[in-house]
């Protein structure tokens, strides 16, 4: 079916979730403007990949999606996060710095040393 | 939670597909809208602001993609594809689909055919409640291992001591004469004992059981009626209860209606009355059903019961043994094999219907490699091509499977009728739910059975090749070796069928041999009866006997009769035996000599045409008031006085008995046992058993049946007539199973031949269509057709020969399953074996012929102009 990596897609859905608390409801277009931004431009995303993934959070109920008009009056989808959705922003939050916790600890130098 | 929900999304998004595309599109155009107003914002010239957000969108065509991918369920949608694409495939050749769903409709309908009837007698549940815990109770003498009831006094001591049982009952199924109004009928009825219903289960819908006190003896006024009789004959109205019906002349009050369907002892039972057990010397055997208590085994019942029959093989002439099966195993018996041995031969016929189609398959996917190959260049994945070959496959099947399941359905009808009675207490065979998801299953199953292997072997060959190769890859790489594996399938297919038929005719000779068995007897123009005469009516023996002798008289004297005579126990319906003395000799306790008893009128010898070898037959004069005589079978002859003239001989019965002749042998029971010794008495001697008449007529004997009818009517109306068919019916019936049988493995086996053929001819018909240049090259060279046919059926032979042999040392390996059916035939019966490998060749030989004589007539001209 591709070969996006797990990872990469929960990461991508977190950076979503997160986007849109922050930000409150807003189009796929900017969605990826600010990701990219939020990153300092090192993560270069591709914007096609994003929809799937809004697609995907639709279906589960963590964000929902209605027509609207943009800030320069074009016709745009925006999406807002729902209250599942808030629950699975913190516990995806959570679980990620936990990880990523684990992780720095894992690859810390000193602590191999020791 | 969260993934039910969005599986419950996607699966949404299998519909509504043109609305969703519409608003992907319009949102993706917003998309590019918004990039594109940031983008000349920067300053960009507006072709280079919209090239910059395509290229950062990355292909509006991969992400449409993509998004549709995550919207449904792609290989749900893939599969739809690839179904409705293969059905435009079949569709297209409509005549490889027609025989490929035939071949396998007729292995499908025959599996489940015959799993409907396996289903039905052995794993539906018998119509009782916890019928799992139900024990069927017989004993056993060494003589007669058929005996299945248990004498009353030893009902009586399992009764006291079964510990292991929650309940123990007993049963009789007598016909009863039953009177409503003024017609008089002869009703299967059953009389029970208080433990019955108790231990079934069951309770009638309508009305009570029996009480207590009217099971005691000399009480018997009560009677339960069946379902089908209350309908019929009181218009199932509840004012049945209390009404009288007369049975066997004496009156009885209705207390109770049993359920709708209630198949005990046999699902033609109209009454169920008390059963009062007879004590001491005259009681009589009974069969006994118990159920067992919470927590206890059929092991430790049969550990009891071994107990039981030790003690009372300790006070009884004979050992006594007893046994406990499950009811179910008891009903379905000696079938248990039979149904066996057919699902196993309707197994080797849908492998065979399976491997024909594989046979098939693997013909047009040669025809289709361009495509297969086609798809692979297009970047479609091995599996991606395996899946739809598969799908089109389970395509197949489902259609072979619902054209089996019709057939199967028109087959239920013909053999439900065809079944015999113990099997048929299981009917109706229905194609109800379990049966129809196991013809799913089957399908399914033969689906990759027979879709698997051709398919893999269209996927072998190298894509550019086959692109190259042109025509239908004949020259490609692949095309040798899938000739090869054609041959190994229709050599599976000769094994298997093979298989089949040395089984078939196993059987066939059987049957034949059974049927041409000499029994000693007159079987032709011979009718029987049998008399019931109601004990209210016929107190004594003496007014029993002046019955039976008026009518015997009445019977000689009708026209058409040569002879006719009395046989208390008709042939081929029972037995009875006699356990007797010799005068002059002291045999040890149990090992007395023992003889099945006949209790015949003097007419008999004559009627049944037995041979007198030695001394007298019976005569007039062999009354009551004659002195006592017997006549005994060569066998008992040879058995008791070897090299001795038994003329003159004392044996003791009641009484002592001297033997006045020697009869032969008669095979009287059953085609496939041969009897032991058999001894005769005048029934003016010793009351009879029961009151049977032989009759030989001149004409057919069927034509005689309304005469006889109405002579015993004639003479007395509450006298009933049962039995009244002729011998050879009867004869008939005793191995209509086995008759069953044959035919069926013998169609089966029928069936395997023909798609066997089929798979030859389709075979050879393609090796000549690729040899057609080789042929032509030889006909130009001068070869006569006849050579070049036999070139064709050469190659032909030696796979067919491989699968012959492989498949008769199958049926030898298999055939030991068959042994205990097989009668007078060894189970390497050679005739069987030669028979079978000569008409698997005939067979082979005859579907080869006919494309190889298409070739033998290939024009040279027009063979070497091809290409």
């Amino acid at each position: 079916m591709g070969d996006k990596t797990d990872v990469w897609q929960g990461t991508l859905a977190l950076m979503v979730l997160k986007t849109l608390e922050t930000l409150g409801p807003l189009h796929g277009y900017g969605i990826a403007r600010r990701i990219e931004q939020t990153s300092g431009r090192r993560l270069v995303v591709n914007y096609g990949t994003l929809y799937p993934a809004l697609l995907k959070l639709e279906q589960e109920g963590a964000i929902a999606s209605e027509w609207g008009v943009s800030e320069n009056h074009r016709k745009a989808k925006f999406y807002r996060l729902t209250r599942a959705g808030r629950k699975q922003l913190a516990k995806e939050a959570r679980d990620w710095e936990q990880a990523t916790a684990i992780l720095a600890r894992f690859l810390s130098p000193e602590e191999g040393a020791s | 939670m969260r993934w039910a929900r969005a599986w419950a999304a996607r699966v949404e998004g299998l519909f509504g597909r043109g609305r969703r595309e519409r608003e992907l599109t319009a949102e993706l155009e917003s998309h590019l809208a918004l990039h594109i107003d940031d983008n000349l914002r920067a300053g960009m010239t507006p072709e280079e602001a919209r090239r910059q957000a395509l290229i950062k969108l990355g292909g509006a065509e991969q992400t449409k993609q993509m998004y549709r991918e995550q919207r449904g369920i792609p290989w749900l949608e893939n599969l739809w594809l690839d179904a409705c694409y293969g059905a435009r495939m079949l569709h297209r050749a409509p005549g490889f689909t027609l025989v490929a769903v035939l071949t396998l409709a007729l292995g499908i309908g025959a599996t489940t055919l015959i799993f409907s009837v396996v289903y039905a007698a052995m794993l539906r549940s018998l119509p009782y409640p916890n019928a799992g815990s139900l024990v069927w109770i017989y004993g056993h003498e060494q003589r007669e291992p058929e005996t299945q009831r248990v004498s009353a006094t030893e009902f009586h001591v399992l009764q006291r001591n079964l510990t292991a049982l929650a309940s123990i009952g007993a049963f009789l199924n007598p016909g009863k004469a039953l009177r409503i109004g003024s017609e008089s009928e002869w009703v299967p009825a059953a009389t029970v004992t208080s433990g019955i219903f108790k231990t079934l289960g069951v309770h009638p819908v309508v009305g009570r059981e029996f009480l207590p006190e009217e099971y005691r003896k000399g009480r018997q006024q009560e009677v339960l009626l069946s379902y089908r009789l209350w309908q019929e004959r009181f218009d199932g109205k509840r004012d049945v209860l209390g009404r009288t019906v007369v049975v066997d002349l004496k009156p009885y009050t209705v207390v109770g209606v049993m359920p709708r369907g209630l198949d005990f002892p046999s699902r033609e039972t109209r009454l169920w009355m008390p059963l009062v057990l007879p004590t001491g010397q005259n009681a009589y055997p009974v069969y006994v059903i118990g159920r067992l208590k919470a927590g206890a085994s059929f092991a430790q019942v049969q550990a009891e019961l071994n107990v039981i029959a030790r003690r009372l093989s300790k006070n009884s002439s004979f050992p006594i043994t007893l046994h406990g099966e499950s009811l179910r195993s008891h009903l379905v018996g000696a079938f248990r094999l039979q149904m066996m041995v057919l699902l196993g031969a309707v197994g080797l016929l849908l492998l065979i219907s399976c491997v024909g189609v594989a046979n098939l398959l693997v013909a047009r996917l040669s025809g289709r490699e361009r495509e297969t190959a086609l798809r692979a260049a297009l970047g479609a994945t091995r599996a991606r091509v395996l899946r739809q070959l598969l799908t089109e496959s389970l395509l197949l099947s489902l259609v072979g499977g619902g054209g089996g399941v019709l057939l199967a359905f028109a087959g239920t009808g013909v053999l439900g009728r065809l079944l015999p009675e113990n099997l048929s207490r299981f009917a109706p065979i229905r194609l109800n739910m379990p049966v129809l998801l196991f013809a799913l299953g089957v399908s399914v199953i033969s689906a990759v059975l027979f879709g698997l292997a051709p398919a893999l072997f269209a996927l072998r060959g190298d894509p550019g090749a086959a692109l190259k190769g042109g025509q239908g890859g004949a020259v490609g790489t692949g095309s040798l070796a899938r000739n090869g594996l054609r041959s190994w399938l229709v050599a599976t297919e000769v094994a298997l069928s093979t298989v089949l038929a040395v089984g078939g005719l196993l059987l066939f000779r059987s049957l034949l041999r059974l049927e041409n068995v000499p029994t000693g007897l007159r079987t032709n123009h011979v009718l029987m009866l049998r008399a019931y005469l109601p004990s209210t009516k016929y107190k004594t023996p003496a007014e029993q006997r002046e019955f039976y002798g008026r009518l015997l008289s009445r019977l000689a004297a009708l026209p058409g009769v040569r002879s006719a005579a009395f046989d208390a126990i008709l042939p081929f319906t029972g037995w009875g035996y006699a356990v007797f003395d010799i005068k002059g000799r002291r045999y040890p306790r149990r090992q007395e000599p023992r003889a099945d008893l006949f209790q015949v009128s003097p007419g008999y010898f004559r009627t049944m045409r037995i041979p007198l070898l030695r001394g007298r037959t019976f005569r007039a004069s062999d009354n009551a008031s004659g002195r006592p005589v017997a006549v005994i079978d060569s066998e008992m002859a040879r058995a008791y006085w070897p090299n001795q003239n038994p003329i003159g001989q004392q044996i003791g019965l009641t009484k002592w008995i001297t033997i006045v002749g020697v009869v032969g042998h008669t095979r009287f029971l059953n085609l496939a046992k041969n009897p032991g010794p058999e001894l005769y008495v005048p029934y003016d001697q010793m009351h009879p058993w029961a009151g049977g008449f032989v009759v030989h007529t001149a004409a057919t004997p069927e034509s005689l049946m309304p005469t006889v009818r109405r002579l015993v009517a004639s003479l007395d109306p509450d006298v009933a007539l049962l039995d009244l068919m002729t011998l050879r019916q009867r004869i008939a019936e005793t191995i209509a199973s086995r008759r069953l049988q044959t035919l069926l493995l013998g169609l089966f086996a029928g069936l395997a031949l023909l798609l066997t053929a089929v798979g030859i001819a389709g075979v050879v018909s393609l090796a000549v269509s690729r040899r057609t240049r080789e042929i032509g090259l030889r006909t130009a060279l001068g070869a006569e057709p006849v050579e070049v046919i036999r070139l064709v059926l050469k190659g032909m032979l030696g796979v067919v020969a491989g699968g012959l042999i492989a498949g008769l040392a199958g049926a030898l390996a298999l055939s030991r399953f068959l042994e205990s059916l097989l009668f007078g035939v060894a189970r390497w019966d050679p005739a069987s074996f030669v028979g079978t490998a000569a008409l698997v060749l005939v067979v082979a030989m005859a579907a080869s012929y006919v494309p190889a004589r298409r070739a033998a007539r290939v024009d040279p001209v027009v063979a070497l102009r091809e290409e």
